[in-house]
């Protein structure tokens, strides 16, 4: 935290206003004079008058938002400081179980058996209800305490809780394909496959979550991958949709950040469970390498073209800017000096 | 405030409007130190009556309304705006004179501005500010980026006046993306103290100082967003090989083998 606090400027330097802000309208007339679209975020509301103080529910709404944007691995860190500046804990307790827990399956977090015999994914599509998840590899349902991000008890799953029988095949199969390629390419990822009908439709799912956070060297960062495969019977295909998104946060005098995301669509003719999951695991694989590589010729871009357009390392003159050679008006500022 | 800092320090900054206005918001007695200690993106205004570009922070604000450096007037109109004394209005204008040719010459573009303040009985303050945009359509792909310089310095005189000592804390906002969905966005701070004669002026004193900040910012800032952000990505997810699936297998000998190694000096970072 030192280094953190160390961010700050040395010593307070305020400027002598005359007149206070208002505090919305400085925003406002700041972001209206250059109108710069930014994530939905509605903090004005209606009663911002300059006595209105905000209601209790329009205070949890920018507490929940502030905790979503939580870098990975920082969401305790995060939640600390919002409780602090709202300065009423019973309030953020009456949320705070609720934005856990939508942190964790956005996230896809992943949660450790007892006994250290694995991991399990935290996501929608796993959710039975607000603190049970299924563990479709294991045939298990796990409790999740969402605070502490942790596995409290594990049982067996009930049938109408498990995947549907008519899908484990390609469930086990596309599982099996997608531990392979996580194997290969990524250090250290969690994988989840469901087989869930929707309405009549068979949907299959496939999580991705790939984690790392080293707070000693002042970074943490996310990869998630979540595919919907939806099978069309009638057409004998599948859609499958796909979703990428990464963030990495750097923090080492500063804060900088790194945030991407992926979408991807396609048509996939289905010809029985396992040609299913090799054609839908290769579809993946492919796009997410595709997408990896034009990361890669994002950043060469970035930092040889618009980087190098922002600032020279030196002026055209290669030579530092002549700070001294401002004769005539030299003299006059040194009477100013004094 | 602490909170509050911590907060800003973890918060994505592409959203840092958004997130900024929630703190004021949900903590309004520290409104005035939020506003004079987090920093934003600058803003831009136009000067009508000296026609020029000039740069918004909390240092020239009074109100809601804006002085420019170089008419010294408040847009929008404002009566009794703060505005520095004669002798700092004169140096204020003459460093922004200075300011804008080093802009030039290292930017080629963007817009300038100084603002300077007295401390009593101990010197002054100012703050030096540059903000740069470019655009660009390379190789088929839209992208761009902004640079802010936010450089804010305390300048204290020695009891014979021969002497200063300037504290320079400066901070480089920079945001660059692809319109196509990859953004990089945050700021860098650091600070420096320098204690030198003043027989030249405090605008030789201040300007070497901040180009020294500025390069050496720059080059962190290179580093930081080209190299350790790749690098945490790498992290999460290998470069892999674009070698087929099946020769993968094929290949399964000496491949595996080369993979296990790989694979070890990665997870072991």
């Amino acid at each position: 935290t030192a280094n953190f606090l160390g961010f700050s400027r040395q010593h307070l330097l305020t400027f002598p206003h005359h007149h206070p802000a208002h505090i919305c309208c400085a925003l406002a007339s700041m972001s209206s004079l250059n109108s710069n679209p930014q994530a939905e975020f509605d903090h004005s509301g209606g009663g911002d008058s300059e006595e209105g103080a905000l209601t209790d529910e329009q205070k949890l709404e920018l507490a929940r938002a502030l905790m979503l944007q939580s870098p990975p691995g920082e969401l305790l860190q995060v939640a600390s400081d919002v409780r602090t500046l709202l300065k009423d804990d019973a309030l953020l307790n009456s949320i705070a179980l609720d934005v856990f827990r939508e942190y964790n399956m956005e996230q896809m977090v992943a949660v450790s058996l007892p006994e250290s015999s694995g991991q399990v994914l935290v996501t929608k599509a796993g959710e039975i209800d607000s603190t049970h998840f299924l563990d479709p590899k294991r045939n298990q349902v796990v409790t999740v305490d969402h605070i502490k991000q942790t596995c409290t008890e594990v049982r067996p799953a009930e049938e109408h809780e498990n995947t549907v029988a008519v899908m484990q095949s390609l469930r086990n199969s596309t599982e099996d394909e997608l531990s392979s390629y996580a194997a290969e390419c990524f250090p250290s990822a969690q994988v989840a496959v469901y087989g869930k009908l929707q309405g009549s439709s068979q949907k299959l799912t496939m999580c991705i979550s790939s984690a790392k956070f080293n707070p000693r060297n002042f970074w943490n960062g996310r990869w998630r991958s979540l595919w919907v495969a939806t099978l069309n019977p009638t057409f004998g295909e599948w859609l499958l949709k796909g979703n990428v998104s990464v963030v990495a946060h750097y923090f080492e005098e500063g804060n900088v950040q790194l945030q991407t995301k992926h979408e991807y669509e396609c048509m996939v003719p289905s010809k029985g469970a396992e040609a299913d999951a090799a054609a839908l695991v290769k579809i993946v694989r492919t796009e997410e390498q595709a997408f990896l590589k034009k990361m890669g010729e994002t950043y060469t871009n970035l930092s040889e073209t618009t980087f190098k357009d922002l600032r020279r390392t030196l002026p055209v003159t290669r030579t530092k800017f002549p700070w001294s050679n401002k004769a005539h008006s030299l003299a006059a500022e040194l009477k100013r000096a004094r | 405030m602490d909170q509050a800092l911590d907060l800003m320090r973890r918060m994505p900054p592409a959203n840092v409007q958004n997130n900024l206005a929630a703190l004021l918001d949900l903590a309004p007695e520290l409104t005035e130190e939020l506003l004079s200690r987090v920093d934003q993106p600058l803003q831009i205004a136009y000067d009508e009556v000296a026609q020029k570009e000039y740069l918004l922070c909390d240092y020239n604000r009074d109100g809601d309304s804006y002085r420019s450096p170089w008419s010294n007037t408040y847009f929008p109109e404002l009566g009794d705006g703060a505005v520095p004394s004669d002798a700092i209005r004169e140096l204020e204008a003459h460093a922004n004179e200075v300011f804008d040719a080093y802009r030039e010459q290292y930017f080629e573009g963007g817009v300038s501005s100084v603002y300077l303040w007295e401390l009593e009985n101990v010197g002054f303050a100012g703050c030096f500010l540059i903000k740069k945009g470019s655009e660009d359509s390379k190789r088929g792909e839209l992208v761009d980026g902004f640079w802010d310089s936010i450089h804010v310095v305390e300048v204290v005189l020695s009891d014979d006046g021969k002497e200063a000592t300037y504290k320079l804390t400066s901070t480089i906002m920079l945001s660059l993306h692809s319109k196509a969905g990859l953004n990089l966005s945050g700021s860098i701070t650091r600070q420096k103290n320098l204690t030198a004669p003043c027989s030249e002026g405090h605008i030789v004193n201040i300007g070497t100082i901040i180009e020294d900040m500025e390069n050496t910012l720059r080059n962190q800032l290179d580093q930081v967003y080209f190299s350790k952000t790749r690098d945490i990505l790498s992290a999460l997810r290998t470069a892999g090989d674009a070698v087929d699936h099946k020769r993968n297998l094929s290949l399964q000998a000496c491949l595996i083998g080369e993979m296990m190694g790989k694979k070890k000096s990665v997870t072991s970072s």
